[in-house]
């Protein structure tokens, strides 16, 4: 076949890129720790993602309904995480247990009961 | 003889092999999909217990062995590498090779599973275990919910893991046999597909327990 050189051109590449992600994604987290540090460690996880998806996956050489289902099913997760972080940031504070020290099965149970 | 297998691997209800192709990628993604829902779920939870116990889940984050989870994420990434070159080597119709590659990964797969059982012995030992059955000394209110987080989704993805190894054992043994070619790839490509989502699902795991 004569795709297979260049594809596995590109495999390499991004392999090293891969490799190198993480040893950045890894150096990132050495530095003290701030409300950047998920945004930035996500980030570079999506830019893995998307090396892995985009290369190795063939996504673009695909029938274009795939490129949909993938696209919902994001969309979908995407809303999931927003609107549980919308309601647990702003949810009344007496709802929150503050403190369950080691959470039993009791004490969880109490701290939502009433 | 190429013909013939063409003709073979061709189903009654596909007109031709590029719809049979077709279908068999979307549905394939389609079950994809479903697997990034599956892992959404706990994705979720660590966003909802992560809001709740922030002080817990950053030193919980910082008890696990950083290190291990670097090499393990080196080796699932060199594997899903190795993987696509099997895939590319199938279709070239150079089997023998396209096994031996399949071989590196499955080995690279086991390598990446006995990281993790020595990183579970580890936590075991010192009962860093989900819920109630949680010992650490000294730990943050709520470190045992980020251990219960940690241990659900690691373990579903080992599950996944040990999976896909079975699967591309399989894989490995239709490659000797030369089963595929240029024009009859679908489930070595669907194989490869699955151990990349393993990949992801990994890619987003690491960063989120191990450094965040």
């Amino acid at each position: 076949m004569t795709p297979h050189s260049s594809s596995l051109k590109h495999y390499v590449v991004s392999w090293l890129s891969l490799l190198l992600l993480t040893a950045l994604t890894v150096a990132a987290a050495s530095l003290p720790h701030g409300p950047w540090s998920i945004p930035i460690a996500l980030a570079i996880a999506t830019a893995k993602a998307a090396l892995v998806l985009f290369v190795f996956m063939h996504l673009l050489e695909h029938p274009p309904a795939v490129r949909l289902v993938l696209a919902t099913s994001l969309v979908f997760v995407g809303l999931m995480i927003l609107f549980v972080q919308l309601d647990v940031t702003r949810r009344f504070p007496l709802a929150r247990p503050t403190d369950p020290g080691h959470v039993t099965d009791d004490s969880f149970r109490a701290a939502f009961d009433d | 003889m190429s013909s013939d297998a063409r003709a073979a691997h061709l189903a009654d209800h596909f007109p031709d092999a590029e719809a049979q192709l077709h279908a068999a990628r979307l549905g394939m993604w389609i079950f994809l999909a479903t697997e990034i829902l599956l892992f959404a779920g706990i994705f979720i939870g660590y966003t909802f217990y992560r809001s709740l116990y922030p002080l817990a889940f950053r030193e919980g984050s910082a008890h696990l062995d950083q290190t291990l989870g670097t090499v393990n994420t080196l080796v699932l990434i060199t594997s899903s590498f190795t993987v696509a070159i099997a895939v590319s080597l199938a279709r070239a119709e150079r089997g023998r090779l396209a096994a031996a590659t399949l071989g590196l990964t499955i080995l690279l797969g086991a390598a990446f599973l006995a990281v993790k059982a020595f990183e579970y012995a580890h936590k075991l030992e010192e009962g860093a275990l989900p819920g109630r059955y949680f010992r650490l000394d000294h730990a943050a209110p709520g470190a045992n919910v980020f251990f219960t987080v940690y241990w659900l989704s690691t373990s579903l993805h080992a599950i996944h893991v040990t999976a896909g190894l079975g699967v591309l054992a399989w894989m490995a043994w239709r490659c000797w046999r030369t089963e595929f070619s240029s024009e009859y790839f679908v489930p070595i490509e669907n194989a490869g597909l699955y151990w990349h989502l393993v990949d992801l699902v990994w890619i987003f795991l690491f960063p989120l327990l191990y450094l965040a």
